[in-house]
């Protein structure tokens, strides 16, 4: 199920709120929490969820054992457990295909389909298990508070990746009020907003160019559908995240930020602390920094940058062009480490936006082409092999309506921090701000009953 | 604290309202005080599970499908609250448009358009110039291929739509010289022949994908000149229905801008008609019920009422030969009357019935049938475009 569902919005919610808030007992709350997580989950993976109860057992029993003294074999065979899962589940197909095209066999081994949201719900299980054998935080004796954190619906198929440290002590105590309802629930109205009426017409114009002759549609055609694709792809995930973040504020959670305006970044190292910041503070957290981080020697972390990276690529999507991605950011990371930084620093601020700029969007092409032809005749495209484009298309595929070039304007414009400015000068006002927010609720709702396209990228991973 | 609660109250009437009106439609549609108004919304799950698992997993999703479903057509004011999308997503498309307004797509992915000068829809296809050249190829082989397997006479009529016709800018009317010119000359090919806006507008409904009756009757006349049969002689128009038709595009659309003219060719045939192997007498009534409650019902399909896999009409006269017709909706307002030269003819389509998730077996069954002639009579594009590799792997538009 997606937030910007009318089943969502209209059904699981508000059967959702009235059961969880009915009652003030924490135990009960909390029951109510851990079934709604597990219909939401079952709604778009009926036999997954299965795989899920399994997960949330598995580990439970693992950890308790593991904890007793602290027993190093469970704990890399709970490790083996959950990436044996992920990477059977996820990464099979890709590894049999590789095998298949490399031997060039003649044969399909067999497909799986990859479980809904499983790299989240796998690391935030690993962000349990190595934390509780590190002794960072207590063990978890209640199953029904682990199959909370687990499979808490509002971050469990899109993330942000909430560790285990973070709302450990909200599992039990925390304390729902309407001020902290409000924060939330005007936290998910402008996540919503973001999907349904930018994210979502930014995906037509992605989904539809890259999908076109990419030699007819020429440089113009390209340039313009990298640019709707940075623009979807962040309002698409940080409008989930915020909607994660809200939903889970109005229940007392507070979940740690995911995004920070990235697009305002200055440098790639920059951009990296501002994008997915529970993935990214992961892989430096429990791949980076215990494989020596920044204590070593510069082979051994340059080494360690591209291990993390090309894992980081992957984690994204079971396909070469994830690594690539992966990789191609380990390089500029290095690159802006040991020779740039400081030739980066001394530049005015809008070529250090327009370096960072030109990069990202460069990185979202290769992130987007899984097809390698598609990837290179983008790249072609962009050098200008297949001339200017021919702009007739853009009119035929529907691409020069106002809708579409308004959602364009106001995914620049809400880039940078403009709700912040809007926020403060309404600091006195909260009145019209709210009403603004149910005026954007309303037009949001009236975008997903006659959207017929919305999809929400991060399910994949 | 006061706006917070101002926020939320606000919210939960809303979320809770809405939730508390789907049982009480549900409610009022199952005792008929209302009726539902089906819309391209309403999808269709197919089962695709084969094993136990499979199996379970296809009832719970039909389930999910059937509740999606109702929530998105059971929405307060869904039909009006689209409509005004719809007003709203055309009045600022006008702006950036001379008079031709892009109006979004259909359920097929097709792009829609409105030419607000000479007020008619038509619509433009989605797939690539590679994806056509590719087709195009494809289906050129699959013709020839049959052309050499079949020792039977070949025959296809193009009807054009708008964007295979050479009166609209950037159509797509060349493919039609690059099939012809690929084809075994002994496949007998001939085309609709559109050369103004007039006449398009004549042969073709302005909101509908289909062709109207005078196109039919138009059609009907080159397939017999095709065939080398002679035609019925003076058939006369006649109107069905005495309010207007929004077709398919219009509905699409969800608007009543324009509206067409239901017609149909007075003609009563005798023959005999066999639906999918038995003696079907509900076949083609040729009446109107009205729908009062959707504006956008499809009158088409119920008054054409073509929605078969297999039928077979009966001359009972040895002396002549038989026909198959391999073909969509288009042929549902002529197939009779090309019958009536016929013994027996066999219209094919292979979107229903056994068909639908088969695999037509074209040489068997014209061996089976004993088949003089072939004739595929599909919407032009169609012939030209349409994946239906036969063996037909592909399911026909």
């Amino acid at each position: 199920m997606v937030f910007s569902s009318l089943v969502f919005l209209f059904v699981f919610l508000p059967l959702f709120l009235f059961c969880y808030f009915i009652t003030k007992k924490r135990k009960i709350r909390n029951l109510t929490l851990l079934i709604f997580s597990l219909l939401f989950y079952a709604y778009g993976e009926p036999i997954y969820i299965l795989l899920m109860i399994l997960s949330i057992f598995v580990n439970y029993i693992l950890a308790i054992i593991m904890s007793k003294n602290n027993n190093k074999f469970l704990f890399i065979l709970a490790i083996i457990f959950n990436l044996g899962l992920l990477g059977f589940f996820k990464y099979t197909n890709f590894f049999l295909d590789n095998i298949i095209n490399i031997f060039n066999l003649n044969f399909k081994f067999l497909s799986i389909t990859l479980p809904i949201g499983i790299s989240f719900y796998t690391f935030q299980i690993l962000s349990y298990i190595i934390d509780v054998y590190r002794k960072k935080v207590p063990i978890q004796k209640n199953i029904l508070l682990l199959g909370c954190y687990i499979s808490a619906f509002p971050q469990l198929i899109a993330g942000p990746i909430v560790r285990y440290s973070t709302i450990n002590e909200e599992l039990q105590n925390r304390k729902e009020t309407i001020k902290d309802f409000a924060i939330g629930l005007r936290r998910f109205i402008i996540g919503l907003a973001k999907k349904v009426i930018i994210a979502n017409e930014m995906a037509y114009v992605a989904d539809t160019l890259f999908a076109a002759d990419i030699p007819n549609i020429g440089f113009i055609g390209i340039f313009i559908a990298a640019i709707a694709f940075t623009l979807q792809i962040y309002f698409d995930f940080s409008g989930y995240s915020d909607m994660a973040i809200g939903l889970g504020r109005m229940l007392g959670f507070h979940y740690l930020e995911n995004f920070n305006y990235p697009y305002i970044a200055k440098s790639i190292t920059d951009f990296w602390r501002r994008w997915h910041i529970s993935l990214s503070s992961f892989f430096r957290d429990y791949i980076y920094i215990p494989l020596g981080g920044n204590r070593v020697s510069i082979f051994k972390n340059i080494l360690n940058i591209l291990i993390v990276w090309s894992l980081t690529g992957l984690w994204h999507g079971a396909s070469w062009n994830f690594v690539i991605w992966g990789l191609y950011y380990g390089i500029i990371l290095i690159i802006e480490k040991f020779v740039l930084k400081k030739f980066l620093e001394k530049l005015p601020n809008i070529f250090k936006h327009l370096y960072t700029l030109i990069l990202v969007t460069f990185g979202w092409i290769i992130f987007y082409c899984t097809d390698f032809t598609m990837l290179k005749e983008s790249f072609l495209a962009l050098l200008f092999k297949y001339g200017f484009g021919n702009t007739s298309l853009l009119w035929h595929y529907q691409l020069l309506s106002p809708k579409i070039i308004v959602a364009f304007i106001l995914g620049i414009i809400f880039s940078m921090p403009t709700f912040q400015i809007i926020k403060n000068k309404f600091k006195n006002s909260k009145l019209v701000l709210d009403f603004i927010l149910i005026i954007l609720f309303l037009i949001s709702i009236l975008f997903i009953l006659v959207a017929s396209y919305n999809p929400f990228i991060y399910f994949r991973f | 604290m006061k706006n917070d609660k101002f926020l939320i109250i606000v919210f939960l009437i809303i979320i809770f309202g809405v939730l508390i009106f789907f049982p009480i439609k549900h409610i009022l549609i199952s005792t008929g005080k209302i009726e539902l108004q089906m819309t391209d919304n309403w999808k269709f799950y197919e089962n695709t599970g084969t094993n136990f698992i499979g199996k379970i997993e296809d009832n719970i999703k039909s389930k999910i499908n059937s509740l999606e479903n109702r929530v998105t057509n059971y929405f307060p004011m869904y039909l009006k609250i689209n409509n005004l999308y719809q007003n709203i997503n055309y009045a600022t498309n006008k702006i950036t448009s001379n008079n031709i307004i892009p109006i979004g797509k259909n359920s097929d992915d097709e792009y829609i358009f409105y030419d607000s000068k000479d007020k008619f829809y038509f619509l433009e296809t989605k797939l690539t110039k590679k994806d056509l050249d590719n087709r195009l190829k494809k289906q050129v082989t699959f013709f020839n291929n049959l052309n050499e397997q079949l020792d039977k006479e070949i025959y296809i009529y193009l009807p054009t739509r708008y964007e295979l016709t050479n009166i609209k800018e950037n159509n797509l009317n060349y493919y039609i010289d690059k099939f012809k010119e690929n084809l075994n000359p002994n496949i007998k090919v001939s085309t609709m022949q559109i050369n103004s806006k007039k006449e398009y507008l004549k042969y073709f409904y302005k909101t509908d994908h289909h062709w109207n009756i005078y196109g039919a009757l138009n059609g009907y006349e080159s397939i017999m000149d095709l065939l080398n049969k002679s035609k019925i002689p003076n058939l006369q128009v006649k109107k069905v229905m005495d309010r207007k038709y929004y077709g398919s595009i219009a509905k699409s659309a969800m608007s009543t801008r324009i509206g067409d003219e239901l017609l149909d060719i007075d003609y009563k045939s005798n023959l005999k008609v066999l639906v999918n192997g038995s003696n079907n007498k509900k076949y083609k009534p040729r009446k109107i019920n009205y729908n009062k409650n959707n504006i956008y019902f499809d009158y088409y399909i119920h008054y054409f009422n073509g929605q078969f896999g297999n039928v077979v009409y009966d001359n009972n006269d040895s002396r002549k030969e038989n026909l198959l017709i391999l073909s969509d909706s288009y042929a549902w307002q002529i197939d009779y009357l090309i019958a009536e030269s016929f013994n027996k003819t066999h219209v094919i389509n292979l979107r229903y019935d056994d068909y639908k998730n088969g695999v037509f077996d074209i040489k068997n069954y014209i061996e089976i049938n004993n088949i003089d002639k072939v004739l595929f009579l599909y919407e032009g594009g169609s012939t030209l475009f349409d994946m239906f590799d036969y063996n037909f792997v592909e399911k026909v538009k």
